[in-house]
């Protein structure tokens, strides 16, 4: 498909994975293709939003689930703007956290050096965090984890009025 | 399921005492193979005498998470700790776009040839 075929309108895309990480390089080149074929996100961001998924869904498989559950990823493309994406998991780990506690974990995170950290500990903290524009961890009624994450496509912090002045340089994203 | 191939192989050092291992990787690394490959590394920097260097080439390298992140960091720490080095070399543009949002290009030496990581060692 290319983007002259593809709707102007936003479109939701729902996958249901089974809690194993072997299913993931599928969903990492999913979601390569989908920011390629359905957004104006550069090569650059299409690999960073692979990342950002994958992280997602590893934490939400490996401390949010027990084995044989199923979580749930939602991607929501606005073309033109933004693309959300969501991981939601059902929280059958018997160590699961809530969602207090994962920000907590992730915000202790954040302030140490590279290699103060274990092994774990740099992908919510570290790739989810400084390649989306919001990040949100709410609790499921029912049990389980939430989390959205929502990049926009012209980085407010970036956009600003034309105006004539060489003095001034006008970023981009 | 993500595949990672790996060899091992000696380089010759500018020093001649020096000792350098290098380990080519092909593939992905992700949280379903980066546990079973990482102690293969630690057989390699456990194999190491003091004052060696170890260059882990990463072109062929599509994919690695923040997990195999933690490892090569933990890989640098055990290398510190036996007066070595590890040095990174050619990583695609994505790899270190990664390498660098999680700080590891401020820890870690990056190289864009294996000739500049062996003149690092």
């Amino acid at each position: 498909m290319n983007k002259q075929q593809t709707p102007n309108t936003p479109t939701e895309i729902k996958i249901q994975l089974p809690t194993n990480a072997y299913f993931m390089s599928g969903i990492r080149d999913f979601t390569l293709a989908l920011i390629r074929n359905m957004t104006d996100f550069s090569e650059t961001w299409a690999y960073r939003f692979q990342s950002v998924v994958d992280e997602l869904c590893n934490n939400a498989i490996e401390h949010g689930s027990d084995k044989d559950d199923k979580i749930l990823i939602t991607f929501l493309t606005n073309p033109d703007q933004s693309i959300q994406i969501t991981v939601e998991d059902n929280g059958t780990n018997p160590e699961a956290k809530t969602a207090k506690e994962v920000l907590e974990v992730m915000n202790k995170n954040k302030d140490k050096k590279l290699t103060e950290l274990g092994i774990r500990g740099r992908g919510l903290a570290f790739i989810v965090d400084k390649w989306t524009d919001k990040l949100e961890v709410e609790d499921r009624e029912g049990g389980g984890l939430r989390v959205t994450v929502t990049k926009n496509l012209h980085d407010p912090k970036f956009q600003t009025e034309v105006n004539n002045d060489p003095t001034h340089i006008i970023l981009n994203n | 399921m993500a595949d990672i191939t790996y060899t091992i192989s000696d380089l010759i050092s500018v020093q001649s005492d020096k000792k350098i291992k290098l380990i080519t990787l092909e593939g992905q690394l992700d949280e379903s193979n980066v546990d079973a490959f990482a102690p293969k590394v630690y057989e390699v920097i456990e194999a190491l005498p003091e004052n060696s260097s170890l260059i882990i080439d990463f072109e062929k390298v599509s994919y690695l998470n923040s997990k195999s992140i933690g490892y090569i960091s933990d890989f640098f720490t055990q290398l510190q700790a036996k007066n070595s080095k590890l040095i990174l070399a050619k990583p695609a543009a994505n790899i270190r776009d990664i390498f660098n949002v999680v700080g590891l290009d401020q820890v870690i030496s990056i190289t864009q040839t294996i000739e500049e990581a062996k003149s690092l060692s």
